[in-house]
Formats: C-alpha cells, sequence, structure tokens
C-alpha cells in the first residue's frame, strides 16, 4: 500500500470524551495499554488529548495513534539544579527562568501491521504543521517523551535531543525547532 | 501543592502504562547549546517543506476537527 492509497483510507480523528480504542496492537506491551486503558483518563483530566488514525469505514482499525499535551521548554539563568534550588527557596518569586511554549507527543504508536508504511513520518509532518498552522496560543517546539528504540526515527525527523541526562532511560526527550520550518 | 500536580499523581496511581515523563529546565551547558542552537536554525529543503505541507493538507482535509 503506497502513501496515496493510505491517506484516501484513512483519517484522523480526534477522541472524545467518553470514546476509548478497543483494539490496537503496535508490538509494545507499555504503548498498547497506553492508547487502550489510560488514554482516555489524560482526556478525562484534560491533561492530554490522544488521536487516533483510522479507517474510514472501519473505526476499529486503527492504523496509528499520537497523544498530545501543552509543554514547555524552561532555561535557567544556573550552573546547576541545586543552584537553581537554593536561589528559588531564598526568594519567592525568582525571574531566572525563561520559559518557551511547546507541544508534546506523549506516546505515539503504529500499528504492526502498518509498519513500513511511512505513517509515522506522514503524521509527524501532520503535526508539525498542525502547530505551525493551526496555532492559537503560541508553540515554538514540538517536544516527544520517545521510547529509547524509536529515537532514531525522530532524529530522522529533525527531532533533538534536549540534553544527554535520559540517555540510558528506557525513554528519551528530544525536541524540534518549528521555526526551522519557515522560509528565510 | 496545584491542582494540576495532584491530578498528575492520581493519575500516575490509576495508570498502568509509563507514564508521560515531564520536561525538564535546562541548566549550565545544556540551556547554552539550545539556545545556540535556536538562533542558528537547521536548513530544511524546499522538497521537505512542500512534502510536510501537503501530508499537513491531505490529512487536515479529513480530520474531525
Amino acid at each position: 500500500m503506497v502513501d496515496q492509497d493510505i491517506k484516501a483510507q484513512y483519517r484522523i480523528y480526534k477522541l472524545g470524551d467518553n470514546e476509548q480504542v478497543k483494539s490496537f496492537d503496535c508490538g509494545d506491551v507499555d504503548l498498547n495499554d497506553f492508547i487502550l486503558n489510560d488514554a482516555f483518563l489524560y482526556r478525562k483530566e484534560k491533561l492530554a488529548v490522544t488521536y487516533v488514525y483510522m479507517n474510514k469505514d472501519n473505526s476499529d482499525d486503527i492504523a496509528a495513534f499520537f497523544c498530545l499535551a501543552n509543554d514547555r521548554i524552561s532555561l535557567a539563568d544556573f550552573e546547576t539544579k541545586t543552584r537553581y534550588n537554593r536561589f528559588s527557596r531564598r526568594f519567592a518569586n525568582p525571574k531566572r527562568l525563561k520559559s518557551y511554549p511547546a507541544a508534546k507527543i506523549g506516546r505515539f504508536g503504529v500499528s504492526a501491521t502498518m509498519k513500513g508504511k511511512k505513517i509515522g513520518s506522514i503524521l509527524i509532518d501532520f503535526i508539525k504543521n498542525f502547530f505551525l498552522v493551526d496555532n492559537k496560543t503560541g508553540c515554538r517546539f514540538i517536544t516527544v517523551d520517545a521510547y529509547a528504540e524509536a529515537v532514531p526515527f525522530y532524529v530522522k525527523n529533525g527531532f533533538v535531543p534536549l540534553n544527554n541526562d535520559d540517555i540510558n532511560e528506557r525513554t528519551r526527550l528530544l525536541y524540534f525547532d518549528l521555526k526551522d520550518l519557515e522560509t528565510y | 501543592m496545584c491542582k494540576f500536580a495532584v491530578e498528575h499523581i492520581n493519575l500516575m496511581i490509576i495508570t498502568m502504562a509509563r507514564p508521560i515523563k515531564e520536561t525538564p529546565i535546562l541548566y549550565g551547558e545544556d540551556a547554552r547549546r539550545f539556545e545556540e542552537r535556536m538562533r542558528e536554525h537547521r536548513h530544511i529543503s524546499a522538497e521537505e517543506k512542500a512534502r510536510i505541507q501537503a501530508n499537513y493538507e491531505a490529512l487536515k482535509a479529513t480530520a474531525n476537527f
């Protein structure tokens, strides 16, 4: 199945408050657990919204999903976290912190039967432009809490690791600067 | 503790899958490297920009939002 066939057959659907995915398998137990059991809890608590890429004629056929949440990237004017904490304890309203608005891809999974068909990259392209074009409040970066094995996929799509603190962890934080997409 | 933090902790208790990780504050060299990259910008080819735009338009046309 090529790109055009997939786009003709599937659509992006934003899950509502009471909607829950009944069946999905991307080959990862934790990701499956998220979409089947946890996604609606994040939605209910208004912490994140989940979108599915589903067959137009069969809502049980989910090719992929992604979950989006508000985020920010903050930079402290201190060399270490310890120095920052010491400073912020002394002053009630520390000003030495810069924050940039971001949107986070909390979880992202492609169905095992649809892997290798570029669905992941198509959806990443959608998310990038979604926040660039449809942006209602200001959003400079897309961040992602990526599973370690998916890091090469995000790097290929222009994401950069935030730092190296989580290099040996199960998930890594990466970001994409939406300003990179603007023409200069 | 703020309401968001309480809700997040509650969510961590009732959810089974690994919770979505918080984005950390950047300090020192990490912060300087980040700001430097913000100023530099990565070159994205016209073809890649066109592909991103085309994929977005195709998917948005059938989206339910």
